[in-house]
């Protein structure tokens, strides 16, 4: 398991439209919805993807600089939770089950039926790290806030319950997250990143076989 | 122990009787049976000379298989080496990993050769058949070659990932198989990674993955930095990984370097705890005091690796963080690198995982 920390980053919407000065993140983020859409239809996958990839490690890196100084809040998962905490890892594991699983996708795509919305939202509905304010805020926040109150349960009945439990915890927080950004009318940039830890003292634990061969 | 001969590429053809005998399948055949000549050479030893030919997209026969031991290698190198290649290019171009040897009058060798079936046997692989390895021989005798962990075989197997491929992936030169031991062991979604399913739209699954692969390149980063102070030859560097992804460097020989007045000294056949944490400028900036904490923890030898962008962050933080390195008299070992080049280079090389066109990385003769 690798260590990582995962912070929501509520940014205000003065400064989602003002800021960085040379262009904003509110038209960041619709370059990466553009990005997106040209990916979903096939136009220059590849070298869509490089771009995809390079804006969003943009607008992360001004996230946390946005958050550090500029008015933004921001919310931490990590890998070693203190007590009543969600783990990173929890928060990761429960994304991208939600990503991959057939079900909970025909779920969330029925309720975003029923929610017509004018604001341009990702096709995605879980899994990305870039949430305009309004629509796309709102849609996280009540998505994550079923999960919390039995959507996890009925949608992975097959795994153990404590790590259901774990997993409603972690959307919990999320939710309670989004919700503080939805009543700041602010955008939320989530930002995944190596998290660390201390070295156990004494030996290292060590897995995996070791191997001899030279590093050439 | 024999001594093969030493290759001088420049100066002609080679005087070894098997190099010739090989040679003469071109002299004789021409391009008419499409026989190639291939060698597995190690610091210009030649230690497996072996003639192939594929017939159409479904049979892969072997001439002649021919390897010698030499001192510096272990025992049995060329052989295994021979046929690592040989059931590489057998599953590029047949797709399966069945060789067929060929006796004469076309070939020299009637039944599979004595060499291979006694590595197969202190490898636990019985060889049924007495002129051609079998598909599913052929895969065991590669994936028990290729030596990955029980650990990370079974964590790959119960993934759904194709033992195989992930061996391939390793002698195509792709990901080595420390790497392949790192992904298999801490990667969220392995099957993701040797399908070629890393998509940077779907963002979270993405970052997750190369959490994992930057972690994996930096490794290889930091073997090469320490292979170049006394060259790639000499110098033996192996890597373990904890539960926690980092990494524990074992040198062979001692090395020593200085970077912008720094000095950087690992001991030889000593744990050296790396933690290995890719970021950019900014994540440098806000989360490198903890990673410095995490990573200057350990009693035993460590250091922390990073990549170029830690140049860029803003000089007074960049002061901080080295100073509260050198208190905690923590080795900064920086990479060439930014991030942005290893992610391109991994996007490079997941690409090439789904491609089987080429060929095993060797030179013809």
């Amino acid at each position: 398991m690798i260590p990582l920390q995962v912070q929501l980053v509520a940014i205000p919407p003065k400064v989602w439209n003002s800021w960085p000065p040379d262009r904003q993140l509110v038209h960041l983020a619709n370059d990466a919805l553009g990005i997106e859409r040209r990916i979903q239809k096939g136009v220059d996958v590849v070298k869509e993807r490089v771009r995809y990839r390079q804006l969003c490690d943009w607008i992360e890196a001004k996230a946390l600089e946005a958050g550090q100084g500029l008015g933004g809040k921001a919310w931490r998962f990590e890998t070693d939770a203190k007590s009543g905490q969600p783990s990173a890892n929890d928060y990761m594991r429960l994304v991208e089950l939600l990503a991959s699983s057939q079900m909970a996708r025909q779920t969330f795509a029925a309720q975003r039926a029923k929610t017509s919305s004018a604001t341009k939202v990702s096709r995605e509905i879980v899994g990305k790290t870039v949430y305009p304010p309004g629509a796309a805020v709102t849609e996280q926040r009540q998505l994550f806030e079923q999960l919390a109150s039995g959507l996890v349960d009925k949608l992975f009945p097959q795994v153990a319950g404590s790590e259901r439990k774990a997993w409603a915890e972690a959307a919990k927080f999320k939710a309670a997250a989004y919700r503080e950004a939805e009543a700041m009318r602010a955008g939320m940039i989530e930002v995944v990143a190596p998290g660390t830890r201390a070295l156990p003292s004494g030996d290292p634990k060590v897995v995996g076989r070791k191997s001899g061969v030279s590093s050439r | 122990m024999i001594d093969v001969p030493r290759i001088h590429f420049q100066v002609g053809p080679v005087a070894h009787p098997d190099i010739k005998l090989a040679q003469s399948y071109l002299r004789s055949d021409g391009d008419k049976n499409n026989w190639s000549i291939r060698r597995f050479a190690q610091e210009d030893w030649v230690l497996n000379v072996r003639v192939c030919r594929t017939i159409g997209r479904d049979r892969f026969d072997v001439a002649l298989f021919r390897s010698e031991d030499h001192e510096r290698f272990r025992r049995d190198a060329g052989v295994m080496g021979g046929l690592v290649f040989s059931l590489s290019e057998a599953f590029d171009k047949t797709g399966k990993m069945e060789i067929h040897f060929v006796g004469p009058p076309k070939g020299h060798e009637p039944d599979v050769p004595e060499s291979i079936r006694r590595v197969a046997k202190s490898l636990g692989v019985k060889l049924r058949h007495r002129h051609h390895i079998a598909d599913d021989e052929g895969r065991l005798l590669y994936a028990r070659i290729t030596g990955l962990s029980d650990k990370a075989v079974k964590s790959l197997t119960e993934r759904g990932v194709d033992i195989v491929k992930a061996c391939f992936t390793i002698h195509r030169g792709l990901w080595n198989k420390e790497q392949v031991e790192l992904i298999a062991l801490h990667a969220h979604a392995p099957e993701r990674i040797f399908t070629g399913q890393v998509h940077a739209e779907h963002r979270v699954q993405y970052l997750h993955d190369m959490m994992v692969l930057r972690t994996a390149v930096l490794a290889e980063r930091l073997g090469t930095l320490c292979s170049s102070v006394h060259g790639p030859a000499d110098q033996v560097v192996t890597i373990e990984w904890d539960d926690d992804c980092r990494g524990c460097i074992t040198l062979l020989k001692p090395v020593a370097w200085t970077h912008e007045g720094r000095e950087i000294k690992f001991p030889e056949k000593k744990c050296v705890q790396a933690t290995l944490i890719a970021r950019d400028a900014k994540g440098y900036e806000v989360f490198g005091e903890s990673d410095v904490l995490a990573a200057g923890s350990a009693t035993a030898f460590r250091c922390l690796v990073v990549t170029r962008d830690f140049d860029w962050i803003p000089e007074a933080r960049r002061v901080q963080l080295l100073g509260q390195a050198s208190k905690a008299n923590l080795p900064l070992v920086q990479v060439v690198d930014t991030i942005g080049e290893i992610d391109a280079d991994i996007d490079q090389r997941i690409a090439r995982v789904v491609s089987t066109r080429q060929g095993a990385p060797e030179r013809p003769d």
